[in-house]
């Protein structure tokens, strides 16, 4: 049988091969750049996501989830590339973060992280979410990684 | 399909607003039935209540003590310290004040042995 984890891997890539997210709760679509510290993806809300308010608006809080799934997204690559299993990540700590404008259902986003600090398991990012060059949210996560069973 | 927002209504109870000399202080008991849509897919075989619904019951104590939605327009110094499953209950706490036409708090969550879930910083402006 083919393991599809030991494929190789080309960006970009559909989120959900480099997740444990699923539907309805995998809320980017893909992973588009990854190189150095970097990482970049694109998330859509689609009319019928769980994340639409009663008011047809997007729920805030959405813009720290598709921060902090691009950041998963990455690990996914990063871990496929090096032919291991993922590494289970934790959201730690959120900090910095500001929403500056609203977004529309059915726009297109672009998440890019920056890994800022890797100290063994803890990392930071910094994140940003545009629609085409507007800023719409900044913001610092800190995810801890789970490296128990790691040699 | 149900909506995140929509479903938070009904996992919140025992809501309390109380005026302090510093503010207001609200409070909440939350607790997400397997079903809740935010258990969906996160993750399969091993449901984890996100950190995003956190910091929404929090805005959601805001929006029930001062009667209007809102936007959360900034988290700082937001620690999460545990994973809540369905069914947990969760105690949610909040001190809100006005400080130029938005609003600050302090929040915490916390198990019912009080054992810290989540706490932080937030601001909230109007809708």
């Amino acid at each position: 049988m083919t393991d599809t984890n030991k494929q190789p891997i080309f960006l970009p890539c559909p989120a959900e091969k480099l997740l444990p997210h699923r539907l309805p709760m995998l809320l980017i679509d893909s992973l588009i750049s990854r190189i150095g510290d970097r990482a970049t993806a694109l998330a859509k809300v689609p009319t019928d996501s769980i994340c639409i308010d009663p008011d047809g608006g997007i729920l805030p809080e959405f813009f720290i989830e598709i921060m902090a799934q691009t950041m998963a997204a990455s690990n996914g690559y990063d871990a496929r590339c090096e032919n291991r299993p993922p590494r289970s990540g934790f959201l730690v700590g959120l900090d910095n973060f500001q929403l500056l404008e609203r977004s529309a259902v059915g726009e297109t986003l672009r998440i890019e992280i920056l890994k800022t600090l890797e100290v063994g398991p803890l990392k930071i990012f910094e994140g940003q979410v545009f629609c085409d060059d507007k800023v719409l949210a900044v913001g610092e996560i800190k995810v801890w990684e789970d490296r128990e069973n790691e040699g | 399909m149900q909506s995140l927002q929509q479903e938070l209504s009904a996992c919140c109870q025992d809501f309390q607003a109380q005026k302090q000399e510093n503010g207001l202080q609200v409070s909440a008991i939350f607790c997400f039935p397997p079903s809740y849509p935010g258990f969906a897919g996160h993750f399969p075989e091993r449901p984890v209540l996100p950190a995003i619904i956190q910091l929404a019951t929090i805005r959601h104590l805001a929006e029930l003590a001062l009667t209007i939605p809102l936007l959360p327009t900034g988290y700082g110094r937001t620690k999460f310290r545990g994973i809540v499953p369905p069914d947990e209950k969760i105690l949610c706490s909040l001190l809100l004040k006005e400080v130029k036409e938005q609003w600050t708090g302090r929040f915490s969550i916390r198990r019912t042995n009080n054992e810290l879930v989540a706490e932080g910083n937030c601001t909230f402006a109007k809708k």
